[in-house]
Parts: structure tokens; C-alpha cells; sequence
């Protein structure tokens, strides 16, 4: 009886064994750690804490999975086909809802993908999905404020999948006043809003030149409005900057994400 | 304890084992042969998504660049071709020349300024690489489940169960092409 109960034992031991050499052949591919799986160490930990709230709301409303990964390199794979055998391992969003949607970023590689499952295909369409990498990650992602740019983007895909759901998420509103706005803004906006800065700024150096010749009188208060045309367009210039992200972006190709 | 009732006993028990796993082998050479259709079905979707695209994309490169003509009928046809197929092969053959076609297609918008800035034009181009990335996900699921299926095929019991259920012939793999990776990767 012992000697059966060893026999069992031994055999139990290779057979785990076995199991761990199959799963040590997928190096590369680590195990999840939650929703947030900061393997690069990219992510602040107020940022952290914000993205937990976010997701962990979004999942106990909808059961939509929203997972965040960083990670140093997805070598030897494409950060698009890493993404999808990523996702085949970890099985994210709900069986028979696949309503998970995957952000992955490189560091080493200078790449970020957006994944979404069948289920929030129609929710966040690849359109979206670029657009959220684009005008979203990729200008903060361009100032090196990796933490806030993953903040922002897991901030808009939250967005989209609370809206197909029609739910609203506690600090939801906030984060994305604070964090996707300022960012955020069609190129028409933008377009306009240079325009606006570029006429005000004739506007007033003319005003003031103009009026050199006149009136000696109001020299101070002009300079003033100079000055408020010059902070304007200070304004400008950090759109400009997200505007700038627009042509690192689409080098990468791809429908839903890319390098930055 | 009768020795002839332990014995008999045993053959029963072995004849329920041998029994259970014939069937057992029968029925996973028909899962895995649906596992293949079903991978399949999968990739022709998508395929055929692709193909949905593609007269509205001609139409919008046909209005800036009319003259050329050739690259237009072939997408026609292939178009056509892809349509009339009915084998896997001969949907398989008719993709990879759409891969082929597609590619050459987008190289021409290159020489069109104005259609590259195209809304229209823009928003086809990107799901065109949408769909793109989903054949590349499926055909590969495909052909993960055309290794399952053919290494089956290949062992000794797998040739038996799956010549007694007359399913025993290889599954083709769908090939990517080095032109159809390129499709996506078109730059402005």
C-alpha cells in the first residue's frame, strides 16, 4: 500500500512537472497580475490607483474587462500578434461576451496597441481605437509621460465601453476633464483655434503699432493686451504639440494603434 | 471468490475501455476535423468582409486615377473569381491574388496626392487594415488547427479513426504571403 501511494506520488510529480515544462515553453508571455499589469514599471502610483477605480468600476457595472499591460519589448512577435496570443492566454472579457478590450505599450519597442474583443468591436470600432492612440496616448507618450498617457487612454477606452453599456463610472467625468481634454480636439478645432491665436496676434501688434504714432498715452495698457496675445499663443503651442503626434503615429501602421 | 466471475469480470471491463476509447478516438477525429471547418469559416467571413470593401474602394481610386485601367479589371476579376469559388483551395488561391492585387492597388495611391487626402479614400484605407489584421489573426488560428488536425492524421490510431469516419486527407494550410503582410504597411 505505501509503496502504491509513492508509486502515485512519483507519478503525480513528473506529470506536474511536465505541465510546468509546456507552460515554461511560452516564455515571454507572463501571467496576469490583475487589470493592470505594469511589468515595465511605467505606471505612478496615484495613476495606478485612479486606473484600478476606473476599471474595477467599469467591470462590477458591465463586466467589461479594460486590461492595461506594459511591457520592456513584445520581441519576437508583432505588438499586434503578441496582443491577440496575449489575449488567447489570458482569455480577457467574459465568456460568451468577449467584452474585454486590451491596451498593450512596448517601452523599448516605442509601440502601443489597443486590442477589442468581438464583443466591444462595436463599441469601440478600430477608428476609435486610433483615435484614442493618435490624439490621446500618443501626445503624452511624446512628452515621455508614459504614466499619464496610459492614464489617458485607459480614461477614454473606459469612456466608450461605459457608453455602449449606457452606465456612468464615479470619477469618470473628472479624470476625463483633467486628463483626455486637454488633449483631446479635432484638427478642425485646432486648426480654428490657430487661426484665432494668429489673428489676435495681428491684431494687437498692429493695434499697437498703430497706434505708436497717436497716442504715446496708451503704450502700457496695449503692451498688456500684447502680452495676452503672447499667452495665447502659448496655449496653442501645446495643442501644436498633440497636433505633432499625429504624423509620428501613423508611421506604425495598423488599424488600432502603432509606434510614438 | 469464483475465479471464472473475476475473469469475466476483467473482459467486461476491458471490453468497455476498448470500447470507450474507440469511440473516444472516432470523435475526436470528427471535433478536430470541425475545429478545421469551423477555423475556416473564420477566415472566409473575413475574407469576404475584404471583398465587401473592395468596389467601394475602386470606385473611390477610379475618381482620381482613371487611367489606370488594368489594375481595375483585375481587381475585377479577381473580385469575381473570389465569388465564384467553391473549394477552399480555390478561395484560398483567389485571396492570395487579392492580397497580391490589393497591394498594388494602394502602391498606385501613392502616385495621387489628392485621393491620399481623401476622407473617403482615408477611411476605407483603415478598414481595409482593420480587416487586414483580423484575416492575419483568424488565418493563423486556421492553421493552428490544420497542425492539430494533421498531426492527428499521422499517428497510428488518428490514420485509423479518421479513415473509418472517411475524413482522411490533409487540411491545406493558408499560406500568408509575403505581399499580403505588406498590404497593411502603406505609408503617407
Amino acid at each position: 500500500m505505501r509503496s502504491t501511494s509513492k508509486i502515485l506520488a512519483i507519478l503525480s510529480l513528473i506529470i506536474l512537472c511536465c505541465l510546468g515544462s509546456l507552460d515554461a515553453e511560452e516564455t515571454g508571455f507572463p501571467s496576469p497580475r490583475g487589470y493592470i499589469n505594469d511589468f515595465a514599471n511605467l505606471i505612478d502610483a496615484n495613476d495606478y490607483q485612479s486606473i484600478n477605480s476606473l476599471v474595477m468600476g467599469l467591470e462590477q457595472k458591465t463586466t467589461a474587462e479594460v486590461v492595461v499591460v506594459t511591457l520592456k519589448t513584445t520581441k519576437p512577435y508583432d505588438i499586434q500578434d503578441y496582443s491577440v496570443r496575449l489575449w488567447e492566454r489570458w482569455k480577457i472579457g467574459k465568456a460568451g461576451k468577449d467584452n474585454g478590450v486590451l491596451l498593450l505599450v512596448a517601452i523599448e519597442d516605442k509601440k502601443v496597441w489597443i486590442t477589442t474583443g468581438y464583443g466591444l468591436e462595436g463599441a469601440i470600432p478600430d477608428a476609435q481605437a486610433s483615435k484614442v492612440y493618435r490624439d490621446i496616448i500618443v501626445p503624452y507618450f511624446k512628452k515621455g509621460e508614459y504614466s499619464k498617457g496610459i492614464l489617458a487612454g485607459t480614461i477614454a477606452l473606459v469612456d466608450l465601453a461605459a457608453r455602449e453599456y449606457n452606465v456612468s463610472i464615479d470619477q469618470l467625468p473628472a479624470l476625463t476633464k483633467q486628463y483626455v481634454e486637454p488633449v483631446q480636439g479635432s484638427s478642425l478645432a485646432q486648426f480654428l483655434e490657430g487661426l484665432f491665436t494668429l489673428i489676435f496676434f495681428i491684431l494687437f501688434f498692429g493695434f499697437r503699432m498703430g497706434l505708436f504714432g497717436f497716442l504715446l498715452f496708451g503704450r502700457g495698457r496695449r503692451r498688456g493686451g500684447y502680452w495676452y496675445g503672447g499667452g495665447l499663443s502659448g496655449t496653442s503651442g501645446g495643442f501644436g504639440g498633440g497636433f505633432g503626434g499625429f504624423g509620428g503615429g501613423f508611421t506604425g501602421g495598423g488599424g488600432a494603434g502603432g509606434s510614438w | 471468490m469464483n475465479k471464472g466471475l473475476l475473469v469475466l469480470l476483467i473482459v467486461v471491463f476491458i471490453i468497455i475501455a476498448a470500447g470507450g476509447w474507440f469511440v473516444g478516438g472516432l470523435n475526436r477525429a470528427v471535433v478536430l476535423d470541425e475545429n478545421v471547418n469551423q477555423a475556416w469559416a473564420q477566415v472566409e467571413n473575413q475574407l469576404q468582409r475584404r471583398n465587401d470593401l473592395i468596389p467601394n474602394l475602386v470606385s473611390t481610386v477610379k475618381g482620381y486615377a482613371q487611367q489606370e485601367k488594368e489594375i481595375f479589371t483585375e481587381v475585377t476579376k479577381l473580385r469575381s473569381d473570389w465569388q465564384r469559388a467553391k473549394t477552399r483551395e480555390k478561395k484560398m488561391e483567389a485571396a492570395a491574388g487579392m492580397d497580391n492585387v490589393l497591394s498594388r492597388l494602394l502602391l498606385v495611391a501613392e502616385n495621387y496626392p489628392q485621393l491620399k487626402s481623401n476622407q473617403n479614400f482615408l477611411t476605407l484605407q483603415s478598414q481595409l487594415e482593420g480587416t487586414e489584421n483580423r484575416i492575419a489573426v483568424e488565418r493563423r488560428r486556421y492553421n493552428e488547427t490544420v497542425a492539430v488536425f494533421n498531426a492527428y492524421r499521422r499517428t497510428v490510431f488518428g490514420s485509423l479513426f479518421t479513415t473509418i469516419r472517411g475524413i482522411n486527407r490533409p487540411a491545406e494550410y493558408f499560406a500568408a504571403e509575403e505581399t499580403a503582410r505588406a498590404v497593411p504597411r502603406v505609408e503617407f
